[in-house]
């Protein structure tokens, strides 16, 4: 045993006994980490209403925002009057503030085509989830209602919205595009029916820049499908672009001398017109009310129907009423129009900004025209639909008129026009035929008839002595030409001795006078001849 | 009345297998021919233990409660946690493998645990009830403490092997973290316990 080596003395080694107990202290650290972590990352649940939970599953479905996962579904239950489900969701710590207040919007991501686009394309193999978008209210909460479509905009995008009231809604719907010079500029957001029923108000978000063009004058119109026109200047086929023919959509635009004007404050509301041409057209700023009175019908004349001038539109009906003349006792169309000074101003060539047309007022101009004879007229427009409209025109040799100012509104001489005027002019021929004194025409006529029958009855008798006294002499006449042209006949036929001895008197004639021209011209020759006598051996040729 | 090595007042070098005599009055000593720290009994053992088994408790909840593995694919992201893949493996008719994960993963650490808890409690107080089932105790629990790491066997692997992007991923939680330090920390418990320890209290016991 004492042989064994005797270990040797050594210092103090490290006191281990402290650094061991760090690893209990640091796994409870760890630990109690872990645990905080795992209950602060609790973040608050909230309350979901969906009409369906198609697609929604517990601890699957996730809810993101912008794609994030900032919470998951913990539970899907039905509500208590089985009419629509509750989705319980965790959602995460991170987003709690701010995140869910009152205008804060859930919806559930499917795959969807609809108006022109597709979404939710992902969702097809990973399955739905639920969209969120934080509003800005400032006010927590913690149940909501999900949206059964997916907001057209979110609400952090830039823009500004607005209303346009629609008569009808048309091909527009929610997520319809609105576009600004062919450039989407934003959607429809809402579609709200007025309480009273008679409008449509829509809502557009015009995204930021586009907003800028926003201003009040500007002009909304429905761009939806096509806009055919066929004038004298052709067929004209007007749309914003194919999309918009299935997807509708709306477009603005300001007119040029307003496109300078600040920008409308968000929610202003605006009009939606039919169509550009509509839309665009210059608004009246001046107005000016006159009554017509016609004792014609004014079946026909519609509220809206042009006043013309010459052919231009210088106003428009607004109202059609009867009234009734006691005195005459007779019943009367009472046209109340609008009438636009601008649209009646007169541009003279040879403008002279001083003369005393150009400085008279509306109501003075139209008193002197119709001192000069102008007259409102009812015309037909169309003469099949029997549509009718107001013509001003100055009328020839017409009564003399004027404006009768006493009267609420002015009323502005009128002609019958139309069928009247034709019933007039038919009038005026009749007269015209009664001045004519048909009796003692027929009189003079019966007296010439007399005296014309007994000239008749003369003549016969003449006829009648000429029928048996002339026409024998006559008959007889004409027999005994027809036997002197018999003889002539004969006597000139070819083979008639006349024409043979007449034939044979010819040729020796013709003979004469060889003889003649070959002694003329052997005496041309040898004209000693005649004295001396023919020289023997010379021929005449 | 058995005799040990600390009773005959020798020291064995653990480094170079020497046998020394213990000196007198020393406490700390070192082995004549290698130099290594000689010590009767291991320092310190059952407060070191003690500190690997409170650690290995602390973080056996974790390991239980915090997802072990999150799993996407096209159809979402899932997490699961040791026992929700046991629940799930038992759901699909996968009996077997459920039994083998819940016995590797739950039951055998808490095992490890609650045996350790004892037979440093036991040690602690001296106690010399039944030392040769403690000490079978003891061997047992050594011995099966690497069959614990089965889990985290089948996370590395798949973690690294199921990579597919969008299509499947695979990434480990907390509670794998968790759970291989539960089973580092209760080996090096079981590690740092000296053996010896069950049995001198026997020795010393009054005759």
């Amino acid at each position: 045993m004492n042989d064994l080596p005797e270990a040797v003395p050594r210092k103090k080694g490290p006191r281990t006994l402290q650094i061991v107990w760090f690893i209990p202290l640091i796994a409870a650290l760890i630990g109690g980490w872990m645990a905080a972590k795992a209950f602060l990352d609790h973040g608050p649940s909230v309350e979901i209403l969906f009409k369906s939970a198609e697609g929604i599953e517990a601890n699957k479905t996730r809810i993101r925002h912008k794609s994030v996962d900032v919470g998951i579904v913990k539970s899907v239950k039905l509500s208590r009057d089985r009419k629509e489900v509750i989705v319980t969701a965790e959602m995460d710590r991170s987003v709690s503030s701010g995140f869910l207040v009152e205008d804060t919007k859930f919806w559930v991501v499917r795959p969807r085509i609809a108006g022109g686009q597709v979404s939710g394309l992902g969702t097809l193999l990973a399955g739905s989830y639920i969209g969120a978008d934080p509003g800005k209210s400032s006010e927590e909460r913690r149940e909501f209602r999900g949206l059964e479509t997916p907001p057209a905009v979110t609400a952090d995008l830039a823009g500004r919205a607005y209303i346009v009231r629609a008569d009808d809604l048309g091909s527009l719907d929610v997520g319809s595009p609105v576009y600004f010079r062919g450039v989407t500029a934003g959607r429809v957001v809402s579609i709200v029916l007025a309480p009273d029923g008679r409008h449509v108000d829509v809502g557009l978000f015009i995204e930021a820049p586009y907003d800028r063009w926003v201003n009040p004058e500007t002009r909304f119109w429905n761009a939806s499908g096509l806009d055919l026109s066929l004038d004298g200047g052709g067929l004209k086929v007007q749309t914003e672009s194919i999309a918009t023919l299935i997807l509708g959509g709306i477009s603005f635009e300001s007119r040029p001398e307003h496109s300078s004007l600040p920008q409308s404050p968000p929610n202003a509301g605006y009009l939606l017109w039919a169509n550009r041409a509509e839309a665009m057209r210059a608004r009246e700023t001046v107005v000016e009310s006159y009554m017509m009175i016609f004792e014609q019908s004014a079946r026909g004349l519609a509220v809206g129907a042009p006043v013309d001038f010459r052919g231009i539109e210088v106003g428009e009906v607004r109202a059609i009423e009867l009234e009734f003349d006691r005195e005459r006792i007779a019943f009367k169309s009472a046209i109340t129009v609008h009438l636009y000074p601008e649209r009646l101003r007169s541009r003279t060539r040879n403008a002279n900004a001083n003369s005393v047309w150009n400085k008279l007022s509306f109501a003075e101009r139209l008193d002197r025209m119709v001192a000069n004879g102008l007259r409102a007229e009812m015309k037909a427009s169309n003469l099949l639909t029997g549509g009718q409209y107001i013509a001003l025109d100055f009328v020839k040799k017409a009564p003399k008129a004027k404006i009768d100012r006493a009267h609420e509104p002015p009323v502005i001489p009128t002609v019958a026009g139309g069928i009247a005027e034709i019933q007039e002019s038919i009038g005026n021929i009749v007269k015209k035929l009664e001045a004519v004194p048909f009796d003692e025409i027929a009189k003079d006529l019966r007296r010439t008839m007399g005296n014309l029958d007994a000239t008749l009855k003369r003549a016969e008798s003449l006829l009648g002595q000429i029928s048996t006294d002339v026409a024998p002499e006559i008959k007889s006449t004409l027999e005994a030409a027809r036997k002197t042209l018999g003889t002539a006949d004969k006597a000139l036929a070819t083979d008639s001795p006349l024409q043979g001895d007449l034939r044979e008197t010819l040729n020796e004639v013709t003979r004469a006078a060889e003889s003649v021209r070959s002694l003329v011209d052997y005496l041309e020759r040898h004209p000693e001849s005649l004295i001396r006598g023919k020289r023997p051996g010379e021929q005449a040729k | 009345m058995t005799t040990t090595a600390a009773s005959a007042g020798l020291v064995l070098c653990e480094t170079c297998e020497q046998v020394n005599r213990r000196p007198e009055g020393v406490e700390h000593m070192a082995c004549p021919r290698c130099g290594a720290a000689l010590h009767p009994r291991r320092p310190d053992a059952i407060s070191r233990a003690w500190a690997f088994t409170l650690a290995a408790m602390v973080l056996y909840i974790p390991a239980n409660v915090l997802p072990i593995m999150h799993s996407g694919s096209l159809y979402g992201m899932q997490s699961d946690t040791i026992l929700s893949g046991v629940a799930y493996l038992w759901r699909t008719g996968s009996w077997f493998l459920a039994l083998i994960v819940f016995v590797a993963s739950i039951v055998v650490p808490l095992a490890k645990l609650i045996s350790l808890t004892f037979l440093l409690w036991a040690a602690q107080r001296r106690s010399t009830w039944n030392p040769q089932r403690r000490a079978k105790l003891f061997r047992t629990t050594h011995w099966i403490g690497r069959w614990s790491m089965v889990d985290i066997y089948v996370g590395a692997a798949l973690v690294s092997l199921v990579q597919f992007r969008a299509l499947a991923s695979i990434e480990p939680g907390a509670g794998a973290i968790a759970f291989g330090a539960v089973v580092v920390l209760t080996m090096l418990a079981t590690a740092s316990f000296d053996p010896r320890l069950i049995w001198d209290p026997v020795d010393h016991q009054p005759a």
